[in-house]
């Protein structure tokens, strides 16, 4: 039903597509964006994918570390990915090339192909948005629905933890917190996460409140289903449509939120390829590097532009009455 | 001469009126092809079940119907004898709330939440006759203590919230009535409110009436209501007209199988002990309007005939006339 | 409405004591503190990296961290309300004081910030509204969208590259918000070059919050308009003027006037970014130096004040509510 309404939106389904596609960097990147090649014949061997698997023979001819400089003699051959740069090979011979033949996108201050790091950064961006939602909804989900079925003091202290994150500046929290953590891609994951719950525990909690006084629910408790199954069971799914719809605007949040920190340089901690951080290196040499502001941010834009399509498409397939409104 | 007389007498003259809108259904025929009119001072009822095409009428006599979804408009509205369809959108500005003034059927709502009860009526007589606000609340009060209003020089500084249900209605009946326009639709006024304050405002309405000399075009799915008030019913069926006349006439010897079964589903002719009788079915959808006589299907005295062919309008006398297939040859020669 | 506003201040104190824990438990995870030492294991490798001895000792003695835990916390719950955060490691200089100094500027730039998206986001939502489906209207709804989603540091980055100099124009400076000789100015030049300093950061600062509020604006007046007091508006024929900016324009505002609060941790969030990029001396890029050289005093203290700003937001936010509502004012 909400799928059928969700096709007749063309924007929206172009904003999927784009997900699609961007997921589908992100998941192939070794395939796509890597010095090491797909296959290889060496040693009168075929090494099928040396780029996810690691031959302890080829590591012991620490092949891995320096696989660009590997010519493949008389007899051996091998196949490499269309975009044939490491995301952390540097190569200080061509610092900073704007686009060309061999390097698409250029390359940065230390000779890595920024197309290599952007298709590796997408890794990175869309990982930290899925986790970070991840806990978001299921801490909105739990604190939700314990304030909607439990009711008294449990909802007015999750109602007071909803009202103190609101006026707290997230990104100052964040940062903050970056500041006393030890810096890592988990702990970025986890401070979204922790921070960007509110909204998904008031949808839910609304929606428990709501229908506690419903029939089918009344009925449930009449036939005497215990009250946790029957709330579980029977109201939390009805909860989970404007949930999903949070969670998509959540994505574009988190990413734009992640891009930001690695702007300020408290994202993963280096040489992890993210867009901020590229975008970030673009800073020193602003005024001719217009390829490291262009192309990296131009990603962020389009993916967070996606996941908003698709959340207004979700919401609009799901309640037509709000279709043209924010 | 005498049919120029005879022309001035009617207030209000509908003439084949047609509203059609755009729905994602299909055209719906929401008003097809609908005449009747309204004396100087006196009451006509539309009467039918909600979707007959009642209050669309009362807002496509107001031109308050919007493209989209209004798709069609036509027939002519003779107001005073100017067609009020032709009018521009300024000139017909000047009429609303001037000269034909409409009450709603939710008071509560159908007044601003934000502002005070005196303003939203001074903001009426500000448009119409340039009146400032000091100069518009001595009239104010004085038509607010006319509808029944104690101490109208507190309720007018008051917000519509502050007010009940009843009281806001009044409100409303001020402002319809202080420009002291000629006509006056009250849709549903009562339907919202509690059975005593509606027989108060029914009693305001006949004041009105009487009073002020005024027009009334009662919108009501109630009979017992219509009874109280108007002198002419004019019955709607899915957007069609199947009976007219004096409600003395049809309260007496209602014809078309339709106004019948109105008449038997009211709970005073039900009788106490019996159960209150219904209509089965329900209107049709105006985007697919059954052929022939729209009331087919649910007709208790349906022929074969009803069912292709749309029955013509049967003058049964100069108070009375139908359009169904029964009453086919019964017409008067006029 | 007095009885209202004391309401309203009342319910300010769980949230006033909501932070106060959470700038505490921050303050735990500081070097020094045993939780912090439990977290990350004695000898650890980010210990080596930045946490210096002295660090640590200046810590432990300015929170009191080898106190028991409730002492810890009442002292610190002095701290805020006295508004003494201690002095900076970095310069030993006040907290407040620097705050004092950077805080007029980021306040100024808050200002008009707000200023600016309610001045523009209301006629543009308005208009999109009443206009619903023109041809205007679904430019608009295309435009702001974009706007919506465009990250503000791409935004200042390529504005910074195009305008702001290098190979292409330079029409604006990018450094600060007054040139370097701007003090021995007249006072209309001296306001010339500020606003010419400030153009650039002030659009990367509004046009989010700005697409925001307008399509905001725009589903609320369509919401209005729908509504049965505006047909009744209609049928005692008022004006199509009276109907939009009278009758239209007062109900829409108050979900906008109520958003007020909302927009301020989104806006002080943001001058962390953008007061960074074009070097403005502000609290935001204050914060931000802090947090380079984990200077805990001056970070904490950042930190409250600009949560105590939020609050303050939201009274005023309470009270312009009570203002546009005559509902509220009755409870």
């Amino acid at each position: 039903m909400v799928w059928s309404e969700f096709k007749k939106n063309k924007m929206a389904m172009c904003g999927l597509v784009v997900i699609f596609f961007f997921g589908f960097i992100a998941t192939f990147a070794p395939f796509i964006a890597n010095d090491v090649p797909i296959v290889m014949k060496k040693n009168n061997r075929i090494y099928l994918f040396p780029n996810v698997i690691k031959y302890s023979d080829l590591l012991s001819e620490n092949l891995y570390a320096n696989f660009d400089l590997w010519k493949p003699a008389p007899g051996e051959w091998c196949i490499k990915p269309i975009v044939p740069f490491g995301p952390l090979r540097q190569n200080l011979e061509v610092v900073l090339h704007p686009p060309n033949r061999i390097h698409w996108l250029g390359t940065d201050d230390r000779g890595r192909d920024v197309l290599s790091r952007m298709i590796w950064g997408a890794r990175l961006s869309l990982s930290v948005g899925f986790v970070s939602v991840g806990i978001a909804v299921l801490m909105g989900i739990v604190l939700g629905s314990l304030a909607g079925f439990l009711g008294s003091w449990v909802d007015t202290v999750v109602l007071r933890l909803i009202e103190l994150m609101l006026v707290i500046p997230t990104f100052f929290l964040i940062i903050t917190v970056m500041a006393f953590l030890p810096p890592s891609v988990w702990t970025i994951m986890v401070v979204i996460g922790l921070t960007s719950w509110p909204g998904v525990a008031r949808l839910v909690r609304g929606e428990f409140l709501r229908q506690r006084e419903m029939e089918y629910v009344l009925s449930a408790k009449v036939l005497g289903l215990s009250g946790i199954r029957t709330m579980f069971r029977h109201v939390l799914p009805n909860a989970l449509g404007p949930v999903y719809v949070s969670a998509t605007f959540g994505l574009a949040g988190a990413i734009l939120m992640e891009s930001g920190l690695s702007f300020l340089g408290f994202g993963a901690p280096p040489p992890t390829p993210s867009w901020g951080e590229l975008l970030k290196q673009s800073q020193s040499y602003v005024d001719f590097a217009w390829w490291l502001v262009l192309f990296p941010g131009l990603a962020i834009f389009i993916t967070v532009t996606a996941f908003n399509l698709v959340g207004e498409g979700l919401r609009d397939a799901m309640d037509p009455r709000l279709r043209g409104g924010r | 001469m005498k049919s120029n007389i005879q022309n001035n007498n009617y207030l209000l003259e509908i003439e084949n009126l047609k509203v059609y809108f755009s729905t994602v259904l299909g055209t719906a025929y929401a008003v097809d092809d609908i005449s009747f009119k309204i004396r100087r001072g006196q009451a006509v009822a539309l009467v039918g079940e909600s979707g007959c095409g009642k209050t669309v009428t009362a807002l496509s006599i107001l031109r308050l119907l919007h493209t989209p979804p209004l798709s069609h408009l036509s027939g002519r509205i003779k107001f005073e004898g100017r067609d009020l369809i032709t009018l521009s959108e300024e000139e017909m500005r000047r009429v609303r709330g001037r000269h034909i003034s409409m009450v709603f059927q939710e008071p509560m709502s159908s007044l601003n939440p934000v502002f005070r009860v005196g303003d939203q009526i001074a903001d009426v007589m500000k448009m119409h006759f340039g009146m400032t606000k000091e100069e518009s609340f001595g009239k104010i009060e004085k038509v607010m203590e006319w509808v029944g209003i104690t101490d109208p020089h507190m309720r007018l500084r008051q917000y519509p919230y502050e007010l009940s249900g009843g009281l806001v209605q009044r409100v409303m009946i001020a402002m319809a009535v202080v420009c002291e326009p000629k006509l006056l639709i009250a849709d549903e006024p009562t339907t919202a409110l509690d059975v005593t304050i509606q027989a108060e405002i029914l009693k305001l309405l006949r004041r009105i009436k009487h009073e002020k000399e005024m027009s009334v075009l009662l919108i009501s799915h109630d009979l017992s209501v219509v009874a109280r008030i108007a002198e002419w019913v004019v019955v709607l069926y899915a957007g069609k007209k199947v009976e007219e006349g004096s409600s003395t006439v049809i309260y007496a010897k209602p014809t078309h199988p339709y106004t019948k079964a109105l008449f038997d589903a009211l709970p005073a002719k039900s009788g106490g002990k019996k159960r209150l009788n219904t209509i089965p079915g329900s209107v049709p959808l105006t985007t697919e309007p059954p052929k022939g006589c729209r009331f087919h299907p649910r007709c208790p005295s349906a022929m074969h005939i009803c069912e292709v062919k749309e029955p013509p309008w049967i003058q049964l006398s100069p108070e009375q006339g139908n359009a169904c297939w029964l009453y086919a040859g019964e017409e008067i020669k006029t | 409405m007095l009885r209202y506003i004391i309401k309203r201040l009342l319910f300010v104190i769980p949230t006033f004591l909501g932070v106060s824990l959470i700038t505490f438990a921050l303050i735990q995870l500081a070097p020094g503190s045993p939780v912090a030492y439990k977290l990350r294991g004695e000898g650890g490798a980010m210990r080596a990296n930045f946490e210096t001895e002295k660090i640590i000792e200046q810590t432990k003695a300015l929170y009191g961290l080898d106190k028991p835990i409730i002492v810890q916390y009442l002292l610190w719950l002095r701290r805020i309300i006295t508004l003494d955060f201690g002095k900076s490691f970095k310069d030993q200089r006040f907290v407040m004081e620097k705050i004092w100094e950077t805080l007029p500027i980021t306040l100024q730039f808050t200002i008009l910030e707000t200023f600016l998206i309610y001045l523009i986001a209301i006629p543009i939502g308005a208009y999109s509204a009443v206009r619903s489906r023109s041809f205007l209207d679904q430019l608009i709804t295309i435009i702001l969208f974009l706007l919506y989603s465009l990250p503000s540091f791409w935004v200042a980055m390529l504005l910074i590259m195009f305008l702001g100099g290098g190979d292409w124009w330079n029409l604006f400076p990018v450094n600060g918000i007054n040139s370097i000789d701007a003090y021995a100015y007249p006072w209309w030049k001296w306001l010339l070059d500020r606003l010419w300093h400030i153009v650039l950061p002030l659009f990367c600062m509004t046009y989010g919050g700005l697409a925001g509020l307008s399509r905001y604006m725009r589903t609320g007046m369509l919401d209005v308009i729908k509504q049965d007091y505006i047909r009744t508006a209609r049928a005692y024929g008022l004006s199509e003027k009276m109907i939009v900016f009278k009758y239209a324009m007062r109900n829409s505002l108050i979900p906008i006037v109520t958003i007020f609060g909302g927009l301020l941790p989104g806006l002080i969030s943001g001058s962390v970014i953008i007061e960074t990029i074009f070097s403005i001396p502000g609290m935001g890029r204050l914060g931000f130096e802090a947090v380079l050289s984990r200077d805990y005093p001056l970070i904490m203290g950042i930190f409250t004040i600009s949560t105590f700003l939020t609050l303050f937001g939201l009274i005023i936010n309470d009270i312009l509510y009570a203002l546009v509502d005559p509902r509220i004012r009755l409870e």
